[in-house]
């Protein structure tokens, strides 16, 4: 009696174990009202345990909602196995910046009536990266600071230092929301004016402008060429143009894309909510 | 079925047909759809394009009267082989057409009559003066070549001409686009518009000149035009005293073909500058019709100049009648070369503090 107890206890619970395996697999990217008021800054979604130690995760966190607090702009890192496992309306995702986007409108993040803020997000399968800005994170991390940002955090990525990347990130925002605030969003610095370059571009232009005219100058020395036309013979008032037809015959159309635009402006798209984000992204 | 017609697409001239979706007719080639109306008209564009005629009456000059040339000479150049005729009286030194100084007189002997003349205008001290403008201003004139060079010859020479008088009907066809350009959203669109352009009228020419010697060159003939034409008078024999004049060797029939290309691009170029409001306009098809050619006998007053440095002959001339003056000079390519690197040493820094200046914005 008390086997067959067992076996019964053991055969339900495989029930419902497999019942359970594929909400585990597939976790919703939206959550109950109670989960997004408390939605933690910090999200260390990965089996391996191993990638950040508990104490730098408790770490990032505080250091996150220090920021965060600090300038009303939600300043948020994620760490996942991989974005795609995540479902949205039971469809999955296959497009980072879709999930960003999503992730950060639908768990609530984001201070005040625009919801200020920024969520930066690695997925390890695939090596995918992504940041996703909305509300004052469009003004505060513009494309300028975005292209920075990528610079700072690309080397730690690359060396699988994710604590050092999220770390990276964080001050970065610290920075790029200061410097906002103070009205001077970050703009990137230009590059050093380069001599040698300069030089030799200077060098071709002016031998180009000096063969003009010298060439001109030679030309000078010839006068003696023929006459193509016999306009200086046409008899005065001679002329008469008697028909003149101008018909429409057909028309093509091409398009080339945009180049990106210019420093210190902010690109952004719409996401499945309908709110505006800015954001950048790519793979390591 | 006799009116079975075939339309040919403007695009890439495939045959094309009509498409019962869009109501149009279409080309299988290269989709492009077209108006039933628009290929209409294209189809009589294309009718009423059609070859060039040049039509020209019997070109001739006139006879000479008994007596009229008792006082003419011809000479002859033993080096080229040149004739040129002059009144008895002068005495020719060299040949104006190779310089060669041994020329022989000889008889007149017969030549067609020329129905006019322009006199010369100008004199042998006007031809030197322009000579020596014509070196003015010429920066990269050989420093020594104003100072070394040795006039040879000047010879006042009356060159024949074969004036062109003519009426021209000519129909031409362009093609023309339009572009326009817009953005929306990421793309930046440009449409071309393809238009068929028929121009189409009628014009005439008086006295278009063509050079009837063979041994002077016709770009120097061409590079002094234009003679004015309402000072030619009359030929008499009396106008060649103190001259020379050279006796036409290419006839009529053979100087026509210059004279029809260059009223061909005139014609061309007088409707062309009808057409406005294109991006672009290429000419499709050009029919330019000559009618009531006729053909007069000239001879135009020209400064033939030969000067010789360093062992090579110039040869400059000026219309006798304008004073346009004309002639290849030499050009010092070791001056150029110091020219163009001065130069590129003045501009250098200049573009390079336009570079910075940029940079710094």
């Amino acid at each position: 009696m008390k086997i067959t107890k067992r076996i019964f206890a053991f055969l339900l619970s495989v029930i419902l174990i497999s019942a359970a395996v594929p909400a585990a697999i597939a976790p919703v990217v939206s959550r109950a009202d109670d989960e997004v008021e408390n939605a933690p800054r910090f999200v260390y979604d990965t089996e391996d345990g191993s990638l950040i130690s508990e104490s730098d995760r408790a770490f990032l966190l505080s250091k996150f909602d220090s920021i965060s607090e600090t300038y009303g702009f939600d300043v948020v890192g994620m760490l996942t196995d991989d974005f795609m496992a995540y479902t949205h309306n039971d469809i999955y995702y296959n497009d980072i910046e879709a999930f960003a986007d999503d992730y950060f409108d639908y768990r609530g993040y984001g201070y005040g009536y625009n919801r200020d803020g920024a969520i930066f997000i690695v997925s390890l399968e695939g090596g995918y990266w992504h940041i996703s800005t909305r509300g004052y994170g469009l003004t505060a991390l513009n494309d300028d600071a975005l292209e920075h940002i990528e610079e700072v955090i690309m080397p730690y990525l690359r060396s699988h230092d994710f604590k050092g990347a999220f770390s990276a990130f964080a001050d970065e925002c610290d920075d790029m929301v200061a410097m906002a605030k103070e009205g001077h969003p970050y703009v990137m610095p230009k590059a050093p004016f380069n001599v040698l370059t300069s030089v030799l571009i200077s060098i071709a232009v002016a031998l180009i402008i000096a063969l003009i005219i010298t060439g001109k100058w030679k030309g000078e020395l010839k006068s003696v060429r023929f006459k193509d036309q016999a306009s200086d013979y046409l008899k005065n008032g001679s002329f008469n143009l008697a028909l003149s037809r101008d018909s429409f015959l057909y028309e093509t159309v091409t398009r080339t894309r945009r180049a990106s635009s210019s420093s210190g402006s902010s690109s952004s798209h719409r996401s499945s909510s309908g709110a505006s984000h800015g954001g950048r992204g790519g793979r390591f | 079925m006799a009116d079975l017609k075939e339309y040919k697409c403007p695009c890439c001239g495939a045959a094309i047909f009509f498409d019962i979706n869009s109501q149009k007719m279409k080309c299988p080639y290269c989709n492009t759809e077209y108006e039933l109306e628009t290929l209409k008209s294209y189809d009589e564009d294309l009718k009423s394009s059609g070859e060039s005629n040049y039509d020209w009456g019997k070109l001739s000059g006139g006879q000479w009267q008994e007596g009229e040339t008792s006082g003419l000479v011809t000479y002859i150049c033993n080096s080229c082989a040149g004739e040129i005729v002059g009144d008895e009286n002068r005495a020719a030194t060299s040949c104006p057409f190779c310089g060669n100084a041994v020329v022989i007189k000889h008889q007149f002997s017969g030549m067609l009559k020329p129905d006019y003349v322009i006199p010369f205008k100008l004199d042998k001290e006007a031809a030197k003066a322009a000579l020596r403008n014509h070196y003015n201003k010429k920066r990269l004139l050989p420093k020594l070549f104003k100072t070394e060079n040795h006039l040879d010859e000047i010879q006042g020479v009356y060159v024949p001409f074969w004036l062109f008088d003519a009426d021209v009907d000519a129909t031409i066809r362009y093609r023309a686009t339009r572009i326009t350009a817009w953005t929306s959203g990421d793309y930046n669109y440009t449409k071309t518009s393809y238009y068929s352009v028929v121009r189409g009228g009628s014009l005439a020419f008086e006295h278009v000149p063509a050079d009837g010697s063979e041994k002077i060159a016709d770009d120097i003939m061409e590079s002094i035009e234009p003679f004015d034409f309402s000072q030619a008078v009359d030929f008499q024999t009396a106008y060649l005293a103190g001259f020379l004049a050279d006796k036409y060797d290419v006839n009529s029939d053979t100087c026509v073909k210059r004279a029809n290309e260059r009223i061909k691009k005139s014609t061309e170029s007088a409707f062309a500058s009808t057409i406005k409001g294109y991006a672009s306009v290429f000419p499709e098809n050009s029919a330019v019709n000559v009618n009531n050619g006729k053909a007069k006998y000239a001879l135009y007053p020209v400064w033939f100049l030969n000067t010789s440095w360093q062992g090579k002959n110039y040869k400059f001339a000026m219309n006798g009648q304008t004073g346009k003056f004309v002639g290849d000079l030499p050009c010092d390519n070791k001056l150029k070369r110091l020219w163009t690197l001065g130069l590129t040493g003045i501009i250098t820094p200049v573009v390079l503090l336009l570079l910075y200046l940029i940079w710094l914005l």
